[in-house]
């Protein structure tokens, strides 16, 4: 959505507002919520867990989880997306159960993944490359699959050898639906590693989340909660940015 | 015959990898090229099914979760609709409100676990919550946008035929926006499913989630696996049941069908 000047220094005012009139309100003593704490609260617990690590510590290992089982996926997906995609045979004979595991909510593979390799740390990457695969490899298969005819009669015109082919032509022509998958993995993968942390891996952001909660801690739980907002919103907008240069790239090559 | 034929042809088409897949998958089992305690044999895992479904937590399991998922799906969808209609009538509302909203999307719905349970303690009053805000967003983003492109020109008809503004909305824009409105409702009972199952497993004493993490942490592999079939059965089938809904609706006579392109 395109958002105007006017609109952005509204939205900053209408956040103002809200935090400041429910800070308002909890301080005044008209309502009070104990397990909602006030904003001021928030930021101070947040710049208590920031100062003595409780912060950097579960973050760093978060992103750095996500970042090993995003590569994964990407590479596995779109190695396997561009061999099942190209061979016709292969593609057509595939095509119903990929789409049929597609549907198979990914948070229920954390059991199976816990079962075969404990609450371990090789746990939350296999389960997080796990699910982030199958948008990558769904959509590489497509964008190669459909590949114009005429393209690739021109390719072989030119005597292409079969990586050159590759290369110049199936990967420019498919690219832009391979980013689409990998903008879709990024988002999961980083739900499924802070969900796996949260269910199962006592480390990481998740797990800062659940024990500050288990600790009936209010404040220090928002805290972690707008960080892991940040988050979410730092790795998108970095992935947007690193999008439109390789697609830029992309359309120049091609 | 020739249709019959070649539809059975296409059925077998299909069915040759899976049944390929369950083909090796027997046989290592019952070789135990991997140990039992991580893969059970097929058959194992459809006696350990038999079992559960014989002592009723099979059932129960999935009455619990279907019941969460599916009422904090009806509630989001509800109030999806409902925001959606009330912000779409100002434009700069909504792009005042796109960038806190956005924010909170993007938090992962299983990161609203640890305080939802600090609200509402453990169990089903924590669970409905977290799926009502987990499974809005792809209902109030499409409403939101299909609210938005109604065609100019209906605007202009509702305007000189004088209808008054609710009517306007019950009568105009929402059969417009109703293709939009059904792909976020779709996509909203899956993720409500989901959503459901993690929270049974991090907070819940009942459910598919917390049933699979019992049998998890009890290495009882036939129950994990046979749990996890049916998972993927319910995400099937609750998608194949909302297209095939969408689809009536949609192409129901009187209604307008106008096809959006806002799949995200």
């Amino acid at each position: 959505m395109t958002v105007g000047k006017g609109a952005r220094a509204a939205s900053v005012a209408l956040v103002v507002v809200v935090l400041g009139a429910w800070e308002v309100v909890v301080r005044a003593g008209w309502i009070s919520f104990e397990t909602i704490p006030t904003p001021s609260a928030t930021v101070r617990a947040w710049s208590h867990i920031a100062a003595n690590g409780q912060l950097a510590g579960p973050v760093l290992h978060t992103l750095q989880f996500f970042m090993i089982s995003f590569l994964l996926a990407a590479v596995a997906g779109i190695v396997l997306g561009m061999m099942i995609g190209l061979n016709k045979r292969c593609y057509s004979y595939l095509h119903a159960s990929l789409e049929f595991l597609r549907f198979v909510p990914p948070p229920a593979i954390i059991p199976l993944v816990l079962l075969v390799s404990g609450f371990t740390d090789r746990s939350e990457i296999l389960i997080a490359a796990f699910a982030s695969l199958w948008p990558v490899l769904l959509n590489t298969a497509k964008g190669v699959s459909v590949i114009d005819p005429q393209l690739r009669d021109a390719g072989h015109a030119l005597c292409l050898s079969r990586t050159q082919l590759l290369v110049k032509l199936v990967m420019p022509a498919a690219l832009p639906l391979i980013v689409v998958g990998l903008r879709l993995a990024l988002s999961l993968c980083l739900i499924i590693v802070i969900t796996t942390e949260i269910v199962a891996i006592r480390q990481g952001i998740g797990f800062a989340l659940v024990s500050a909660s288990s600790a009936l801690q209010p404040a220090t739980v928002y805290a972690y909660l707008v960080t892991v907002g940040v988050l979410g919103t730092v790795v998108n907008v970095a992935f947007r940015l690193l999008e439109r240069r390789v697609l830029l790239r992309g359309w120049s090559t091609s | 015959m020739a249709a019959v034929l070649a539809g059975v042809r296409a059925v077998a088409h299909r069915l040759v990898v899976p049944a390929l897949a369950v083909l090796a998958w027997y046989v290592i089992a019952k070789r135990e090229l991997v140990s039992p305690v991580f893969l059970p044999t097929p058959g194992g895992v459809l006696a350990a099914a038999r079992d559960m479904w014989r002592a009723d937590t099979l059932g129960e399991a999935t009455r619990y979760t279907l019941g969460s998922a599916l009422s904090g799906w009806i509630i989001a969808c509800v109030l999806g609709v409902v925001v959606a209609i009330v912000i779409t009538r100002n434009r700069f509302l909504v792009d005042a409100l796109a960038p806190p909203l956005d924010f909170v999307r993007s938090l992962p719905a299983a990161a609203l676990i640890p305080p939802a349970t600090l609200l509402f303690g453990f169990g089903r009053a924590m669970e409905i919550p977290v799926v009502v805000l987990g499974a809005i967003w792809p209902v109030l983003l499409n409403a939101t946008q299909g609210l938005l492109e109604t065609e100019p020109q209906l605007h202009d008809v509702a305007r000189s035929i004088r209808l008054s503004r609710l009517r306007r909305v019950y009568s105009i824009e929402l059969p417009a926006a109703l293709p939009a409105i059904l792909l976020g409702v779709r996509t909203a009972l899956s993720v409500a499913v989901i959503v459901a199952v993690v929270a049974e497993m991090v907070g819940s004493s009942g459910g598919l989630g917390y049933e699979l993490i019992l049998a998890s942490q009890r290495f009882q592999s036939g129950e994990v696996y046979a749990l996890v079939f049916l998972l993927g059965a319910i995400g099937v089938a609750a998608n194949a049941l909302v297209h095939a809904l969408e689809r009536r609706i949609v192409s129901r006579p009187g209604s307008l069908s106008t096809t959006t392109d806002s799949d995200n």
